[in-house]
């Protein structure tokens, strides 16, 4: 059985109504509406969080704040639109990781163990089973357990909602890189989910 | 159709068409690894709201948030209702100032009842309802009501669910003394905001104003005004075995000495 996936990384985003002045709160925010730029945290940061989750693993918090400071610092110099400033703040996100990886010396760990996906039930139901039983760490945690360019790719295509060419751009590739590394990550993560075990 | 199986395959057009943002069609496995990676908000994901918005009145937003927001509120609100919030918000202040010393615990529920203004409570305070005067504490400085700490409370409110103050978080500072403690945060900001929605009128922030648990139990002083369990709001069905996203002291900000433009982070 087949399941359409919503547009990619709306998912949240389409169920508040504020996400649809996401576009005109960076505007906003650029003349120094607090309200505004809450508008924007609340939209970008639990992608920020997760792309940094799978990037740093439990220190995501901490690099997401770093980010955070950066983005409210530079702000006034974005322009663009919606899709544009999650690249931006992917970027800058991004950075922060790098930085962080490099002090720690150490690259993306995840919050559990790379074989944690439990119970799911071998077999027929194994695939609704995923459906209601997955969690966001589960998810983020099998896709931080592929190979990290990959890793980055599939995060910044599914969970951030970057188009080819943008995550191209934030991760410093062509977007024929970017493509393939998606399409194995997405494969390989098709027969993991698949095959639990 | 495929076989359940059979190992679920996903095509390169598919990759593609998602990198387009097209809606695709993808095995039920990966559809739920999709939606789990993008379901709403979890626990501590939107804690670091309150810094992030300290830190962009830090960078030199300040000067014209303040005048365009009232300028704003006046226009919605219109003068009276305006001037009524003023004293509502100037009677919570001095709430929470007082609340700083009434460690004790018995802190007075604040604006209960539907007139959040004057009197009700054991402030030892005359100064109810006049916005300018000050609260008869020590840190006065800090207690002149602002939209800023309005929103900062609003945000702290409706969007975090674990109310936990970052302890040496230097953003929370301003709330923090507003409110008279640490630990007085969620009390105050429940109180700030049921008087301002209370006085007018429109119930925005309604919903979620409860006070979620708060540090560990161990705010004796807290009455919440309002009370009721927690529930999330998000509503995510899942459990987070990894645990503990919250309480998670994030020490001062590093500074980046780097430049400003995001250039494509070569490494």
């Amino acid at each position: 059985m087949l399941e359409s996936v919503p547009k990619r990384g709306k998912s949240w985003a389409a169920e508040t109504a504020a996400d649809a002045d996401v576009t005109a709160a960076i505007g906003q925010a650029q003349l120094g509406d607090e309200q505004a730029f809450s508008v924007l945290y609340r939209s970008v940061q639990p992608k920020l969080y997760r792309y940094l989750q799978v990037m740093v693993g439990q220190d995501a918090e901490d690099v997401a704040s770093d980010a955070w400071l950066q983005i409210a610092r530079d702000l006034r110099s974005f322009r663009g639109d919606e899709d544009g400033f999650h690249a931006w703040a992917a970027t800058i996100a991004r950075r922060r990781a790098l930085d962080h990886l490099r002090h720690q010396r150490r690259r993306p760990v995840t919050t559990m163990p790379a074989d944690w996906l439990p119970e799911l039930p071998v077999g027929q139901d194994a695939a609704e089973a995923a459906i209601e039983v997955m969690s966001t760490d589960a998810a983020l945690t099998l896709i931080a357990s592929l190979p990290p360019n990959q890793a980055e790719a599939v995060v910044l295509s599914v969970v951030v909602g970057l188009d080819a060419k943008s995550a191209a751009v934030v991760l410093g590739k062509r977007p024929g890189a970017v493509r393939t590394a998606v399409y194995r990550g997405l494969r390989t993560l098709a027969q993991r989910v698949d095959k639990p075990v | 159709m495929l076989s359940r199986n059979q190992a679920p395959r996903i095509s390169r057009r598919t990759a593609a068409r998602m990198l387009r943002g097209a809606p695709v069609t993808v095995p039920d496995a990966l559809a739920g690894l999709f939606a789990a990676a993008v379901a709403p908000p979890r626990d501590g994901e939107l804690a670091g709201e309150r810094a992030a918005a300290e830190a962009f009145l830090a960078a030199g937003h300040r000067s014209t948030v303040p005048r365009a927001r009232s300028r704003s509120m006046h226009r919605r609100l219109g003068r009276p209702v305006a001037l009524k919030v003023a004293v509502a918000v100037a009677a919570i202040f001095t709430v929470g100032g007082v609340a700083a010393a009434a460690a004790t615990g018995h802190l007075a529920r604040p604006a209960s009842g539907s007139s959040a203004s004057t009197s009700a409570h054991p402030a030892p305070s005359a100064s109810t309802d006049l916005p300018a005067t000050s609260p008869p504490h020590g840190s006065s400085a800090a207690h002149h009501p602002s939209p800023s700490l309005v929103g900062q409370c609003r945000a702290y409110t409706a969007r975090t669910t674990n109310h936990t103050v970052p302890p040496d978080d230097p953003a929370a500072a301003a709330l923090i003394t507003a409110a008279g403690g640490k630990t007085n945060v969620g009390t105050y900001c429940a109180a700030l905001l049921k008087a301002f929605s209370a006085s007018a009128g429109t119930g925005s922030s309604t919903g979620n104003s409860a006070p979620g648990r708060s540090a560990a139990g161990h705010e004796a002083g807290a009455h919440h005004p309002t009370g009721p369990p927690v529930t999330h709001p998000a509503g995510a069905p899942v459990t987070h075995p990894a645990g503990t996203p919250a309480t998670h002291s994030t020490g001062p900000p590093r500074t980046h000495p780097n430049g400003a433009a995001p250039a494509r982070g070569k490494h």
